[in-house]
């Protein structure tokens, strides 16, 4: 079963937050957030992706990574949602 | 001040980079005490008092060799401890005071001998800090001696990452403190460095009403204006001439897995040290590291080449 896309925007949301160090709790995140302002250097990208595996229970392509996708909040959900939205591992039945 | 001291001694105790050198200078602006830079004597004497322990349980050491002579180690221990309080009476009363205390940063690796010496024969003023602010600050003094103390570089041989090491060091070291004081609620007291940075008055009441020293108000102003006696110790101190908080929290600024590494180590030690615990995640999968491993070089070659990368 596939998310919504207001389902997927939301987990996506979830789990980028704590990765952005610089985003007070509560405030708003809107597609053209510069997600590099709000804290998302090169290590928390690192563990933005690690996050992102384990929970969507993918692994993200390398074709995939590009300096313009951790741009924004835009950036990164397009760029990652066709990957993301697959039926995760968990979901899939044998 | 309340009655006679019991004892005319101070000794500062504390895992190294916790705050002893600072309360160093504060004993030392006291009126009526001295305290000279590091004498290195305490941990000079638990070391002569080091043993082996041969076949059938035999101690080779200076105490069962002298007792072979007819000097019970009570003797030993009050002619050593007696030669050691020797020269910090003698430096206070050059110095025209009637108090000493003394400070070394390493004396806390010796600690159960120093009590054996002369744990009940003088007032501790034990400084506890953050486990994890300890560790960065023992990594940077490293960094920038490029060298390893001796009883630190024990550490660094079991637990070859240094804040690994570090964070073991300042375990043992704050477990002892503690166990000692809560054994000498008499003549040991314990004081957060924390503590002491945010409110420097209250702590030095509390220091001169346990140590039975007459409390001045212009003590604390004395310690960090006056210019400090020059000797062995942590040079930091020497340009600062204002109390601060700067150094509280700085392990903030590590990252999240080194933090969490530390953690794993401390978070106990933190808990009953009265520190809340540090964000700490199980140790990864070695697929997981793998994977982190792959990404981050990944990751790193997306970056945008700067003027540097051409040099």
């Amino acid at each position: 079963m596939s998310m919504t896309t207001d389902d997927f925007s939301q987990k996506l949301q979830a789990v980028l937050r704590p990765h952005l160090r610089f985003l007070e709790p509560g405030a708003a995140l809107t597609p053209d957030s510069a997600l590099g302002a709000l804290g998302l250097d090169s290590i928390a990208a690192v563990n933005l992706l690690l996050d992102l595996e384990q929970a969507f229970g993918v692994q993200i392509p390398d074709d995939l990574l590009s300096a313009e996708a951790f741009e924004t909040l835009a950036s990164l959900e397009s760029t990652f949602r066709p990957v993301l939205e697959q039926p995760s591992a968990r979901d899939r039945t044998p | 001040m309340t009655g006679a001291p019991a004892h005319d001694g101070i000794i500062v105790m504390g895992a190294p980079r916790s705050g002893t050198t600072l309360m160093r200078r504060i004993l030392d602006a006291h009126p009526d005490v001295a305290c000279p830079g590091e004498t290195m004597l305490l941990a000079a004497c638990a070391r002569f008092l080091q043993a082996d322990t041969v076949v059938e349980g035999l101690d080779v050491g200076v105490l069962s060799g002298l007792q072979f002579a007819g000097f019970d180690e009570e003797f030993v221990l009050r002619s050593l401890r007696e030669f050691a309080f020797g020269f910090h009476r003698e430096y206070a009363r050059r110095q025209g005071k009637s108090r000493w205390a003394c400070k070394s940063a390493l004396d806390v690796y010796y600690l159960d001998v120093i009590e054996k010496l002369c744990g009940a024969h003088a007032y501790f003023v034990c400084v506890q800090r953050h486990g994890l602010d300890v560790a960065l600050s023992l990594k940077e003094l490293s960094d920038a001696t490029e060298a390893y103390l001796s009883e630190i570089h024990a550490y660094i041989k079991r637990y070859p990452r240094p804040f690994e090491a570090f964070c073991h060091a300042w375990v043992d070291a704050t477990r002892a403190t503690r166990a000692f004081v809560a054994r000498h609620p008499e003549n040991a007291l314990l004081v957060k460095y924390e503590d002491l940075v945010a409110d420097p008055a209250a702590v030095a009441r509390q220091i001169a009403a346990f140590v039975r020293v007459d409390w001045t108000p212009e003590w604390i102003a004395q310690a960090l204006h006056g210019a400090p006696t020059v000797g062995l110790g942590d040079w930091k101190t020497y340009g600062k001439g204002a109390i601060d908080a700067d150094s509280i929290g700085r392990w903030r600024s590590l990252s999240e897995d080194t933090i969490s590494m530390m953690g794993r180590i401390c978070n106990d030690t933190l808990a009953a040290s009265g520190y809340p615990p540090v964000a700490a995640h199980e140790p990864r999968s070695p697929k997981e590291a793998r994977r982190r491993y792959e990404l981050g070089l990944k990751v790193r070659r997306l970056r945008k080449p700067t003027p540097a990368d051409a040099g």
